[in-house]
């Protein structure tokens, strides 16, 4: 049975979802100005966000032992992608916060799970001192939650992580930050069309 | 701006809107029984107003259980027997990676059953997991050991909430696959289940 209150609750929390939610303002730069130091999917040196200066970006951070969160980001931007007119002026990139394990190989097969290995999509990692640096600035915050050995005695451990999908201008500035895999398809591809 | 219907990770409202949608979500995965709530159609005045806001939500979120939701509203009791499965899947995943496996999971039955485990032959692990909000926005997600299914009840698998969680893949999980996972009951009973691979 419900209780009315449960409703009222629920009403109000639709109310909430649906109301706005505030653009970055000049407190919040992004990565204009900084750079940094990664590794594509490929193996291949990157620098960014300068080497994708000039498009739109559309960041999620994931870590690929994550099958469940991280699989929603990973496929969100595939879905991005797939329902925009314009997504080849658009530059799509995941971010490990997992360098250790998220090789450029881990994550080339990851990426062909999604059929995400091609471009416009990018899978960066990095040396650990760099994609901390890069998650720092970015906010995403990471830690890990659960370490144990698998019946092979291999270490295995989880992360407890931040959630995030962000959207950056042509110039590596941060135009909206988002809960990451909750956030509708509709809204990453309207806001995406509203800068291009 | 007031198009941003999407959470914003450095407003401190964010944690409440990453929350709100997440407890909307545990709402309509708890909903299956309050259609049995209705179906019964002894419900008293509020809860008929709620059951009416509720039911409106429970159409636009769970379109495609329109059937059984029929023959609930006949009987008065969900149609089957036992425990029943449906619409299973897991994403593709790598040898030595991970994947996650979902499903609609009902118990027929008037009394509660517990699911205590899973195994499969494609991973070094197969275990029943949850995604959650530790604090903040940190999403964690942790293992579960005994999840119950009340009576007359569905319980959702599904992305960014209830998982079947596979470590250390045997094998490449590629779309089309086919995976078979056995579900340990606390009855000692199992139940086998085909997943299919997809994105
Ligand atoms: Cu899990």
């Amino acid at each position: 049975m419900i209780h009315p209150a449960k409703i009222l609750i629920t009403a109000a929390l639709l109310l909430a979802l649906t109301s706005g939610c505030t653009p970055q303002n000049e407190e919040q730069p992004g990565f204009s100005g900084a750079s940094f130091q990664m590794v594509n999917q490929q193996g291949e040196n990157i620098q960014f966000p300068d080497d994708f200066a000039g498009s739109p970006v559309l960041i999620g951070f994931i870590y690929t032992h994550c099958p469940d969160i991280c699989s929603i980001i990973t496929a969100r931007l595939h879905q991005v992608w797939d329902e925009m007119d314009r997504s080849d002026e658009v530059q799509f990139v995941i971010a490990t916060f997992d360098p250790e394990r998220d090789t450029p190989d881990v994550l080339l097969d990851y990426a062909r799970n999604f059929g995400m290995d091609n471009p416009p999509f990018t899978f960066l990692t990095g040396e650990p001192t760099e994609v901390e640096r890069l998650m720092e600035m970015a906010g995403v915050r990471s830690e890990i939650s659960e370490r144990r050995e698998t019946e092979s005695g291999d270490p295995f451990y989880l992360i407890d992580h931040t959630d995030n999908i962000m959207l950056l201008d042509e110039d590596g500035r941060l135009v909206m930050d988002y809960g990451g895999s909750m956030t509708p398809t509709h809204i990453l591809v309207e806001d995406l069309e509203e800068i291009l | 701006m007031t198009k941003h219907t999407s959470t914003c990770t450095v407003d401190p409202r964010i944690e409440t809107r990453t929350s709100a949608l997440r407890n909307i979500d545990s709402y309509i995965e708890n909903s299956r029984n309050v259609d049995s709530c209705i179906a019964s159609s002894a419900i008293a005045g509020p809860c008929k107003f709620a059951s009416a806001l509720f039911l409106m939500v429970l159409f636009f979120a769970a379109a495609g259980c329109g059937e059984r939701d029929e023959a609930d509203r006949q009987t008065g009791l969900l149609d089957g027997e036992g425990v029943a499965i449906e619409g299973a899947w897991a994403r593709p995943g790598s040898e030595g990676g991970m994947s996650a496996g979902y499903f609609l999971i009902t118990n027929f039955d008037t009394e509660a059953d517990t699911l205590v485990g899973a195994s499969s032959e494609v991973a070094e692990l197969t275990e029943i997991h949850e995604s959650y909000e530790r604090e903040e926005g940190m999403m964690g997600m942790r293992q579960i050991d005994r999840l119950e299914l009340p009576p007359q009840s569905t319980l959702r698998f599904e992305p960014g909430g209830l998982h079947l969680m596979f470590i250390r893949l045997q094998e490449n999980l590629t779309v089309g696959d086919e995976i078979e996972v056995r579900l340990q009951f606390s009855s000692g009973e199992e139940q086998s289940v085909t997943l299919t691979v997809q994105n």
